[in-house]
């Protein structure tokens, strides 16, 4: 007998992910969830942020990672409240880690989470964790081929940091080119173009951030 | 890499519906599958396979309707299929291009005894 069933595959994590999304709304929290591959400048991403705007609002940072502490402990350093996950082998967070997690923080005293998940520019870009914004990066060593190749990821985003661009001279990709496919993939994608170390072209990334926290909006 | 997430949530779901109408037998499951998800088919049919063997629901057929990206343009109405994920419009190149069809990951039906 066959019988009909027609239920989202996803629907726990949806429904978890929505509960978190419920409680950041609460707290009046801005909750991005950052991605990359392993390597694009996630974290550096994160120590420069948190660098530039630890005066003018409260961050907090989820570490995704599949095993060790080191992100943790890089974030940590900065002063700011931050809690690891170790996956042990899975590729992405969930809503349900993030859920976890949050037990650690007083989201009241927060205005900004970050939660950097697992490097990978697959999985992740499946599984909601109650975010308001999926930011990604993309590093020109990767190769200016990547937006075609990983259309998923780039698809839900609604920030691209093309990151490492201090490197241009060195190397043939071009980012002209990852432009113009990333915005075929996603005409709304806001891109902007960066460098972490020499920390070139980070400011517009501050400002879209500021221009979103609801706390820094009202006053 | 994720399909072993996936194919968990699917046996929780087939569970519950099954418990619902009280079958014993599991004979297949029928899912539908955007072509837009980063879900490998043969991954999945490998992590079902491994998550029920020795289970009373070893053996089950997989069965994956793959629907196509469609995408529909909100300035001339024109609907067409994606492809080379080039999310502009065939006829007049507008680049307010809707998804009507593409992102689906859902159990569709399931076979039972």
């Amino acid at each position: 007998m066959k019988i009909p069933v027609i239920r989202n595959i996803l629907e726990a994590n949806d429904q978890l992910a929505a509960e978190n999304k419920s409680l950041f709304k609460q707290n009046n929290l801005l909750v991005l969830n950052l991605m990359s591959s392993p390597g694009a400048g996630k974290t550096t991403l994160l120590e420069r942020t948190i660098d530039a705007l630890k005066d003018k609002i409260r961050i907090g940072v989820i570490e995704g990672d599949i095993q060790t502490t080191f992100d943790a402990e890089r974030i940590a350093k900065k002063g700011v409240a931050t809690v690891q996950i170790n996956t042990d082998g899975a590729c992405h967070l969930d809503g349900k880690m993030i859920r976890y997690a949050l037990k650690e923080f007083d989201l009241s005293s927060l205005d900004l989470l970050v939660v950097e998940n697992v490097g990978n520019l697959v999985c992740p870009a499946e599984f909601e964790v109650g975010e308001d914004y999926k930011i990604m990066i993309l590093s020109v060593t990767e190769g200016d081929d990547k937006p075609p190749k990983y259309p998923l990821m780039f698809s839900k985003s609604s920030v691209l940091l093309i990151n490492k661009i201090d490197l241009l001279p060195y190397i043939d990709a071009s980012v002209e080119k990852i432009r113009r496919a990333s915005v075929e993939i996603n005409p709304n994608l806001e891109i902007f173009e960066v460098s972490c170390r020499t920390q070139t072209g980070l400011d517009s990334w501050f400002n879209w951030i500021l221009q979103r926290v609801p706390k820094y909006k009202t006053g | 890499m994720h399909e072993m997430g996936i194919a968990l949530n699917i046996l929780d779901i087939v569970k519950q519906e099954m418990d619902s109408y009280g079958a014993e037998k599991l004979i297949s499951i029928c899912l539908v599958v955007g072509e837009f998800t980063a879900i490998a088919h043969h991954s999945l049919t490998f992590c079902l396979e491994i998550i029920t063997k020795d289970t009373p629901f070893e053996g089950v057929r997989l069965e994956i309707e793959q629907i196509p990206l469609i995408g529909r343009c909100i300035n001339c109405k024109n609907e067409f299929a994606i492809e080379g994920n080039r999310f502009i419009c065939t006829k007049c190149s507008s680049k307010a291009i809707e998804t009507i069809s593409g992102r689906e990951l859902f159990i569709k039906e399931i076979e039972i005894d």
